[in-house]
């Protein structure tokens, strides 16, 4: 037997087989139906009120799925003392992440130690609820302590400071980015508390903050708490992912980078107090899109494409307005510029001086960080907007490429 | 050999194959039993009538409804008849009840025993086997441990602590004599090595009832230690001790005589009657200890990871902190105390944990951590505060691994009856 000092997922050695036993009558028919897809292209549906994304797979979960209710993104910083530890730890995850997202009980440990699981989904029978696990890296994990300098993505950086931001370096950054979605918060929560314990000797919490989406409201796109329609622009990424979302091998990226995408995590908060004393009218002009409807302001339905055409439009869209500053002067021009948007909206409760801490955790999944998100950012300083809104937090991460196959495990590529 | 599987199990299950495992195991012992309304296979497991109902199948998942048809509430267990491992422990199952269990095993002859409590007797069911190659993740099973089994851990331990105490009793009659004469730091240097000697005692604290409050009474938070009238022993001896200011050792001015004198005059005054009362509570511990109460059982290994958890919530917190910022030499002791109470536990823990090497490995790996903070051959320990925020939390990630693998001994450790001969 191979020396186990190193090993800290022991908690999860156990197969999932066990868990299968453990599913009730109950469990069997909603499994025993034939998979077919949901809405979402690659979940199969296990009920009526369940859902189940396949672990395994080209990329990870949690990307281009659609965005489940409730979210976790929990920054860790690595504590393993050398590479081989760290490998155990990607395993654990890998093993904890195969089995919380698969649904049903926990590997059963039987009397010789205390559950893997906390119980917060009850069982036998336990809902996957659309559980997705997606783990991305921070450059700080390619430094001098594991030797994966070599193995760095590219485009892979500390998040810089943009001009309108006022980062607190402690809400930023992390060597490990984990990002918890499912149809309810019990089960991220469930999973945010296995995932931790399967790691506690070899990752250290660094940042964490839940978001939310909310349902639409009254149809389309579902609302920040500026009020505003978000995400309506991600139609176009859509069949667009193998330039816009995914990275490849190649060029100036290690081979190991095929399939994954860089994660940008921004913590912005919503000076909310101060946008509800501006007029509905004003916030219309500050972002271009009419509150009620969501629809750009040279048209009538969400859907519209803006035009930005100031010719034959005048300026229906400001030119400081925050969708035309995003998009440039026009979305054919910028295609490679578009990017991938899986926001959460947060609630944090109040600072010391009792204002609400409260906005968005802007997300995006990029191929080319430099190309798509951070062009665009630039674009965007000293864009009215800013007034309202203040980016306090997050990092660039790198979500590693799916595993493909139930030998693979997490990061596998950057240690072969 | 609760690992070897190990290769195995880490198999993935997707879905499809959940369906499959499904189908092939568990669907008929899934259903309900009709009688009790509880998933699985009936199985009587009232006393006599022990194991009646089963009579094997093939190995892999199973799920049971025990029913207890007996007058006397049943400890039930399933056991490998050639090792003598138990895969599940029902306990307390009463009159007239159902319980469903699930697990996996593999193939193999088992039995079920069914205990009626302190006046029952012992039954063992008849033997049944399981057959089939099943490659599956399997229930591991555990050698239990009974009552009987703990009777030479815990006179072990008790002979052992009453041993520590007489050298608690030294070290606090050493602090006494240095307060009197008034030297500040040869009393903190003996108050410091009292501190360490009553850690070590982790596991025997509840032993000591209201005395163990006197000896070691819990700092009020958000009180100020040294003003704070609920603090008494090693706490208020802290609190007063590191609020005196050492003069500097060297000149012999009159001013630095004056304030040698006044740092004596206080300690005489404000820590003697403190130490005096701390002698005689430790006195009347040590002179009754091995009288009325001892460890128990369940005490033994819930001890073995409470220890450390107490210095997660007391220690890493500064809880426990009345004005020495030894936090860490307080840990390291702790970590003394823990491999103290695992000691007399190794013999059980042998045959039983397979981990027991891992847990071994994160005690000392934390021992060594926490021991980067400590000038060698001094009393000098870097205090909380000033380690890095990147320092404290790989002392909170080592700490916590630490308790997680220790919170082990007491789940294995947990006495059950044990079946019939």
């Amino acid at each position: 037997m191979r020396p186990r000092s190193f090993d800290v997922s022991r908690r999860g050695l156990f197969g999932s087989a066990v868990a299968a036993a453990a599913l009730g009558g109950g469990a069997v028919a909603a499994f025993a139906g034939e998979a077919h897809a949901a809405a979402g292209g690659d979940a199969t549906s296990a009920g009526p009120a369940d859902t189940v994304y396949p672990f395994e797979g080209a990329h990870q979960q949690g990307i281009v799925t659609p965005s489940q209710a409730a979210a976790a993104y929990l920054a860790l910083d690595v504590e393993a003392a050398d590479g081989a530890e760290l490998v155990a730890m990607f395993k654990a995850l890998t093993t904890a992440a195969r089995w919380l997202t698969a649904g049903g009980v926990a590997p059963d440990v039987g009397m010789t130690g205390t559950s893997l699981d906390n119980g917060v989904l009850g069982g036998p029978s336990v809902p996957a609820d659309g559980l997705t696990i997606t783990v991305s890296v921070g450059a700080s994990l390619f430094d001098h302590r594991y030797g994966l300098a070599a193995k760095r993505p590219h485009r892979l950086v500390m998040m810089p400071a943009f001009a309108d931001d006022l980062l607190d370096r402690s809400i930023c950054d992390g060597d490990l980015l984990i990002q918890v979605c499912a149809d309810h918060q019990d089960t991220v929560n469930r999973a945010l508390r296995v995932l931790l314990r399967e790691t506690r000797g070899s990752l250290a919490a660094r940042w964490r903050q839940d978001g939310f989406v909310s349902p639409s409201r009254p149809d389309g796109a579902p609302r920040n708490l500026l009020g505003f329609k978000d995400g309506t622009a991600n139609s176009a990424v859509a069949g667009h992912e193998e330039e816009l979302v995914w990275t490849h091998a190649g060029g100036s990226e290690p081979a190991w980078v095929e399939g994954g995408s860089y994660h940008v995590v921004r913590k912005i908060r919503m000076l909310v107090e101060f946008w509800d004393r501006v007029s509905v009218r004003e916030q219309n002009t500050l972002i271009g899109r009419d509150k009620a409807s969501g629809a750009p302001l040279t048209g009538t339905e969400e859907s519209d494409a803006p035009d930005f055409n100031t010719e034959y439009k005048g300026e229906a869209i400001a030119l400081g307005a925050h969708i035309r500053l995003a998009a440039d002067s026009g979305r054919s021009a910028t295609t490679g510029q578009r990017m991938l948007r899986r926001g959460y909206n947060y609630d944090a409760g109040m600072d010391v001086n009792g204002n609400l801490d409260m906005g968005l955790l802007f997300t995006t999944f990029n191929q080319d960080l430099e190309r798509q998100f951070a062009t665009v950012q630039r674009r965007l300083e000293g864009e009215s907007l800013a007034d309202y809104i203040l980016p306090v937090g997050g990092g660039y991460f790198f979500a590693l490429p799916g595993v493909r196959g139930s030998d693979d495990w997490l990061g596998r590529g950057m240690f072969a | 050999m609760g690992f070897a599987a190990r290769g195995a199990t880490a198999r993935t299950v997707g879905v499809g194959a959940l369906v499959a495992a499904l189908g092939v195991g568990v669907l008929s012992a899934a259903a309900a039993d009709e009688a009790s309304g509880v998933a699985g296979s009936p199985v009587d497991v009232g006393q006599a009538a022990c194991g009646n109902g089963w009579t094997g199948g093939s190995a892999g998942p199973l799920t049971f409804a025990l029913s207890n048809s007996a007058a006397l509430v049943q400890e039930v267990q399933i056991q490998d008849v050639a090792s003598r491992r138990i895969f599940v422990d029902v306990e307390d199952l009463g009159v007239g009840a159902a319980r469903s269990v699930t697990l996996a095993l593999p193939a193999g002859t088992y039995r079920f025993l069914c205990m009626g409590g302190a006046d029952g007797r012992a039954f063992a069911g008849p033997s049944w086997t399981l057959t089939g190659d099943y490659r599956g993740a399997t229930t591991p099973g555990v050698l239990p441990a009974s009552e009987l089994d703990f009777i030479k851990p815990v006179d072990a331990y008790s002979a052992w602590t009453a041993g520590q105490l007489s050298r608690l009793r030294g070290d606090v009659s050493a602090l006494t004599t240095a307060l009197r004469r008034g030297h500040l730091l040869a009393a903190r240097h003996a108050w410091m090595r009292a501190q360490r000697q009553y850690l070590l005692l982790g596991a025997a604290y509840d032993a000591f009832g209201d005395l163990g409050d006197a000896i070691d009474s819990p700092v009020t938070p958000g009180v100020a230690p040294l003003t704070d009238p609920h603090l008494t022993g090693l706490p208020k001896l802290e609190a007063v001790l590191w609020h005196a200011k050492p003069v500097p050792a060297g000149p012999r001015s009159r001013a630095a005589k004056r304030a040698r004198a006044r740092v004596t005059a206080y300690l005489r005054q404000s820590a003697v009657p403190v130490a005096r009362r701390l002698l005689a509570d430790v006195t009347k511990v040590a002179a009754t200890f091995d009288n009325p109460v001892q460890p128990s059982n369940t005490d033994m290994g819930l001890r073995s990871h409470e220890i450390l958890e107490d210095a997660l919530r007391f220690e890493l917190t500064g809880r426990d902190d009345a004005g020495a910022h030894l936090t860490l030499f307080d840990v390291d002791a702790m970590v003394d105390a823990t491999r103290d109470v695992i000691a007399p536990l190794r013999d059980l823990l042998a045959e039983r944990d397979p981990d027991l090497a891992v847990t071994d490995a994160w005690l000392d790996r934390l021992a060594r951590y926490v021991d980067t903070f400590h000038r060698a051959g001094t009393d000098t320990w870097t205090p909380y505060g000033r380690l890095s925020i990147a320092q404290q939390r790989r002392l909170e990630s080592i700490l916590s691994q630490t308790v997680e693998y220790l919170s082990e001994i007491a789940v294995v450790l947990d006495p059950v009856q044990a079946g019939p001969a």
